[in-house]
């Protein structure tokens, strides 16, 4: 029954780190290190002072606050760098538990009496028996479970599916990706604590070995296969580990955990995963008009690589203005725009905004429904119901369920990147080659009203007869400079322009 | 910490550093051909050497002095043993997770590679490696003899001794790696293999075989693996499950100063084993701190600085 609880208690660590592994698609490797901090915390504080209950609390807070680092630190890397670094900290963990005799009780571990009478506050005492620890492990099991499956639903697991996704998109839209990170690893921190907390007082005994990486793995790969059905993590974590410990071979289990992991990824996307659908409808607010607010760039110098790609940029967005931005290939547009954007830094003066952009590529975060993107970016503006961003990109408000779903499904096709940025609720719209996602007879009447509600829009172009169409001022750029700024037909006519983009 | 120790800690910092150098050219050759982090690097080098004892030496080695002609078959064997175990772990565990140039130029089957597919591979790999080669070597570390032979130390003068050994791997261990990474830099092989890492769509299209191309690159890599695992593995008793420490401090040279660069691989791998070397000549620290510091190091230069310390 010892067996049992140990089990229950691993499957709680695992449902903690469910949504940093399987929503945000982190690979997370740290598993075994938080694990580690609540067993070995546990004890540890107990053997300050601490009642057991006590010491098991703060070995928890601990393990969330592990995690929460460890989220900060890998917040802002790439998948492959976040298994890296936490992979390294799991070894590093285990390392210090072998090598530092003094902190982990050496390879025996520290020790506690297994049945042991517990006061607990409420004047009641307790027996902790294997049975008393099943029951424990089972209710937390239950609460985590809950509360990842409200994670799931929540403003949270739609970042975390966003940031999977498109990080750069999800960033666009103001998803606040550090502390979402940090958070989901929190709770993987917690859990994690809780388990080791858990099986270090159930079993009596807390061991570096029952640390080592290679629970990291076992905790990684039950994580990735309960990322679309919860009972295959409990096969991976419980089942399998099982039947290989009857096998009474110490590499069966190592070798069995490589096995799995493999399988495990190879075969998650033949589980089919539901797109998480929008959030209840709140109440519509009225809608506060967009604050008028431009933007002024002034003498902006940029390099990369070594090589100066703006060189003395100048740039005015007027609220109500659509301007165009167009330039030769590698003229310095697109770094303009990522200035402009706030994404680099950039030597020079730049005053207004915020400015929230499109991307050149078709950009979409497949794991949300349409309504479900405009929504994460509505969060991050705070301010705009989503009737005015369906209203400002031009779909009707409507009275019936179909013929709103229909508008829905149009949105998908067509102007979802509009309303996304839109739904941010930034003064200034930056659209980086709109003509690739977009037809112009279908852009120009969108954009045009957008400009008309106050919003300064910046389209950036090669494609001189869209601009000359929808354009109020267009500003042409090469090398790093620009060129020629104004109404477009006298740009057009500009013999500068002509010669260095027209090539005339 | 006195003058001669210092010395001392340098120079057999130094050897340490120029095998933890040819892990990360390794490292670094694999990761420019196809973004992968080889996560079972590591255990292909100690894979290599205990292949090559299981080969020679059989389960129960000692560290008697090798033969000449024992000494090289051992060293032929890690060597080949690495480039094969490298090519197996390509072969089963990342390539089928990893975007492939078709047999139609230019044509992607797949855009992107699927990142967790090859993480988990890698790992998996790895972990088999060391586990099946646990199962004829259950000790935790064998004491093996040394293929370069040469006991003793050498005085240098004002007291200063250094292990001969320390300046024979530094020796070897540096030519091989520079000279691998000359090659590389210098020849039409190495153009080739960097127009794949470059491109590999326009690559294909300009009729270079890729995939062989990439094939090589692991099997060079593991080559370099079964090198660095030849002249570490004797210095210090040593056991199939230790592969996974090599293997890191060889991504945190990779990683220090620029990722994708093999001349800083190099020298990355001097900075890591110079520093390892320091720590443990230091009293108050030893071995455990000098593990610590070195994955503390890699932990966070792989979250906050992936592209390395001097990347701009």
């Amino acid at each position: 029954m010892t067996e049992a609880a140990r089990d229950l208690y691993l499957l709680v660590a695992v449902l903690g780190l469910l949504p940093a592994v399987s929503l945000a698609g982190m690979p997370v490797l740290a598993g075994s290190a938080f694990v580690a901090v609540g067993g070995v915390g546990a004890l540890q504080l107990e053997r300050a002072g601490l009642p057991i209950g006590g010491a098991v609390t703060l070995a928890v807070v601990l393990g969330a606050l592990a995690g929460a680092a460890t989220g900060a630190l890998v917040g802002r890397a790439e998948p492959p760098f976040v298994a890296l670094s936490t992979w390294a900290l799991a070894w590093l963990a285990y390392s210090a538990l072998l090598g530092f005799p003094a902190l982990s009780g050496g390879a025996q571990g520290l020790t506690r009496p297994v049945v042991d009478h517990v006061e607990t506050p409420f004047g009641v005492s307790v027996t902790l028996t294997a049975r008393v620890h099943l029951i424990a492990a089972a209710v937390l099991c239950a609460a985590v479970s809950v509360l990842v499956a409200r994670v799931r639903r929540g403003p949270a697991g739609q970042d975390a599916l966003a940031l999977r996704d498109d990080p750069e998109l999800a960033a666009a839209l103001r998803v606040p990706v550090l502390r979402r990170r940090a958070g989901l690893l929190a709770l993987a921190g917690a859990t994690g604590a809780a388990a080791g907390a858990g099986i270090a007082v159930a079993l009596g005994v807390a061991a570096p070995a029952d640390v080592s990486p290679l629970l990291a793995l076992q905790l990684l790969a039950a994580a990735i296969a309960g990322g679309r059905n919860v009972a295959l993590a409990v096969v991976v974590i419980v089942a399998v580990p099982r039947a290989a410990a009857q096998l009474e071979d110490p590499a069966a289990g190592a070798v069995l955990t490589a096995a799995l992991l493999l399988a495990a990824v190879a075969l998650r996307h033949f589980v089919p995963e539901r797109r998480a659908r929008a959030l209840p409808a709140v109440a519509p607010a009225p809608a506060p008009p967009v604050a008028p607010r431009g933007l002024v760039a002034h003498g902006l110098h940029v390099s990369l690589g070594g090589r100066e790609i703006l060189r003395g940029f100048d740039i005015e967005l007027v609220p109500g203005e659509i301007h165009a931005l167009i330039g030769p290939n590698g003229s310095g547009k697109t770094t303009a725009l990522r200035v402009l954007a706030g994404e680099l830094d950039a030597r020079g003066r730049l005053e207004g905004g915020p400015v929230a952009r499109t991307f050149q590529r078709v950009a979409d975060l497949p794991s949300l429904a349409p309504r479900a993107q405009v929504e994460l970016a509505l969060r991050a503006s705070d301010r705009v119901p989503l009737q005015a961003v369906l209203d400002a990109v031009g779909l009707a408000p409507e009275t019936d369920h179909a013929a709103r779903a229909q508008h829905v499904l149009d949105l998908t096709d067509d102007l979802l990147p509009v309303a996304r940025v839109v739904a941010t609720g930034a003064p200034v719209l930056a659209f980086d080659e709109p003509g690739v996602i977009l037809p112009a007879t279908v852009l120009a009447p969108v954009l045009r009203e957008l400009a008309d509600e106050g919003r300064a829009i910046l389209v950036v172009e090669h494609d001189l007869r869209l601009v000359a169409a929808i354009a109020d001022t267009v500003t042409v750029i090469d090398d790093g400079r620009v060129i020629a700024t104004g109404p477009p037909a006298a740009v057009i006519a500009d013999p500068n322009v002509q010669e260095v983009y027209l090539g005339a | 910490m006195s003058g001669p120790v210092a010395v001392q800690a340098l120079v057999t910092g130094l050897a340490a550093g120029a095998a933890y150098g040819l892990i990360a050219l390794g490292f670094t050759l694999v990761h420019r051909l196809t973004r992968v982090l080889a996560f079972a690097h590591g255990d292909i080098v100690t894979g290599a050497v205990f292949v090559a004892v299981l080969a020679v030496l059989g389960t129960m080695p000692v560290a008697a002095p090798f033969g000449l002609g024992a000494g090289l078959a051992f060293a032929a064997v890690a060597v080949a043993a690495g480039a094969l175990l490298s090519v197996a772990v390509y072969a089963f565990a990342l390539r089928p997770f990893l975007p492939r140039v078709s047999d139609v130029p230019g044509f992607l089957i797949r855009p992107s590679g699927d990142v967790l597919g090859w993480v988990a591979g890698g790992l998996a790999a790895g972990l088999a490696v060391r586990e099946l080669l646990g199962l004829p070597f259950a000790q935790q570390a064998y004491a093996l003899p040394d293929p370069l032979g040469a006991p003793g130390t050498i005085a240098l003068g004002g007291g200063i001794t250094v292990p001969v050994r320390a300046l024979e791997v530094l020796a070897v261990g540096l030519a091989v790696g520079v000279t691998v990474e000359r090659i590389l830099e210098v020849t039409g092989a190495g153009a080739v293999m960097r127009a794949v890492s470059d491109d590999a769509g326009a690559a294909a299209l300009l009729g270079i075989p890729t995939e062989r191309i990439v094939l090589v690159a692991f099997l060079l890599a593991g080559a370099l693996a079964g090198c660095a695992g030849l002249l570490i593995a004797p210095g210090a008793p040593i056991g199939p499950q230790d592969g996974v420490l090599l293997g890191l401090k060889g991504m945190t040279a990779a990683l220090l100063l620029r990722l994708g660069s093999l001349r800083h691989a190099l020298l990355g791998g001097l900075l890591v084993g110079v520093l390892e070397a320091f720590i443990l000549a230091s009293p108050a620290l030893g071995p455990t701190w000098a593990d610590v510091v070195v994955l503390a190091l890699l932990a966070l230069v792989a979250a906050l600085r992936p592209r390395g310390l001097l990347a701009t």
